[in-house]
């Protein structure tokens, strides 16, 4: 299908019709209206004005309140751990989650607000998205080196996880996957 | 629902700024060494073939890459506007792992 976008000769119409004129289109619905009806300025391309001095043109720029989760979330957590696919439209990455059960954890207003960034981490381990904190590289020169000392660590780590699972059998069994959880991953190199 | 509610939850925007963020891409055309490879974005991307499983790269292959930029633009001295590559830049990482990649949304 033949077409001229070229926006900066002539308009619309005036393109149209001498399209039109060659036979390389049909006749589009719009154009006996428009030759009926034509606007008071014919559309053609003007060059915008130069502006001087300190006029500026100002476009906002696009911010959300998501936008900060987001920023923090990018910053602690680098790129998420499954890489993002653009091409599907209802595409949910591990970000969008995250922001949705911070915006969840906030309406319920149970926890407090310097916390919420680490409880809607926790939740997410707890659905099964590991999140691996950035700079891990680095980190892990120094694991090897604290291999031996965390070692010693985990004995004990596991036997206060124990306690806490006696403790808390009565209250509920929900609690204690989550904890387990977390407190596994805590001490391994994340 | 409206455009501007689309935007909202877009990928895109989930995204934000794409210094360094992981994208899985599919390569759309080949010439010789270069793969022209679509992530999603406005633009395409061009890498070189990588010397590890080089004929592994065809067309419809699905490939990692890590992005750069989404538009490579600059402005020269004394010109009004930018001047435009109408290419994105990232960097190879590797092809998608289909076994180890779990089935999720």
């Amino acid at each position: 299908m033949a077409g001229n976008r070229m926006q900066k000769i002539g308009s619309v119409f005036s393109r149209t019709r001498n399209l039109l004129r060659i036979g390389v289109i049909e006749k589009p619905l719009w154009f006996d209206v428009y030759a009926a009806f034509p606007p008071l300025r014919e559309p053609v391309y003007r060059v915008p004005r130069p502006r001087y001095g300190k006029v500026k043109d100002v476009i906002p720029p696009i911010f959300y309140q998501e936008d900060e989760v987001r920023a923090r979330f990018y910053r602690i957590y680098g790129s998420g751990p499954r890489p993002f696919d653009l091409s599907q439209s209802n595409y949910k990455s591990t970000c969008q989650r995250f922001v949705e059960k911070f915006n969840e954890l906030k309406e319920e207003g149970k926890i407090e607000e310097e916390k919420l960034f680490e409880e809607t981490g926790k939740a997410l381990l707890a659905s099964g998205i590991i999140l691996q904190r950035r700079g891990t590289d680095k980190a892990a020169q120094q694991d090897h080196q604290d291999a031996e000392t965390r070692d010693s660590l985990l004995p004990l780590q596991l036997q206060t996880v124990l306690e806490k699972i006696q403790e808390k059998k009565k209250d509920g069994e929900e609690q204690t996957p989550e904890l387990a959880e977390t407190q596994k991953e805590d001490p391994l190199p994340s | 629902e409206s455009f501007a509610s689309m935007l909202r939850r877009s990928p895109l925007i989930q995204m934000g700024p794409a210094k360094d963020k992981i994208a899985v891409g599919r390569i759309f055309h080949v010439v010789e060494d270069d793969l022209y490879i679509d992530f999603g974005g406005k633009f395409h991307c061009v890498c070189k073939r990588p010397e590890v499983d080089g004929k592994k790269y065809q067309r419809g292959t699905q490939v990692r890459l890590r992005l750069l930029d989404l538009e490579l633009t600059s402005r020269f001295l004394g010109a009004t506007t930018d001047t435009t590559l109408l290419e994105a830049d990232a960097v190879l990482l590797g092809l998608v792992e289909r076994k180890q990649a779990k089935r999720k949304e």
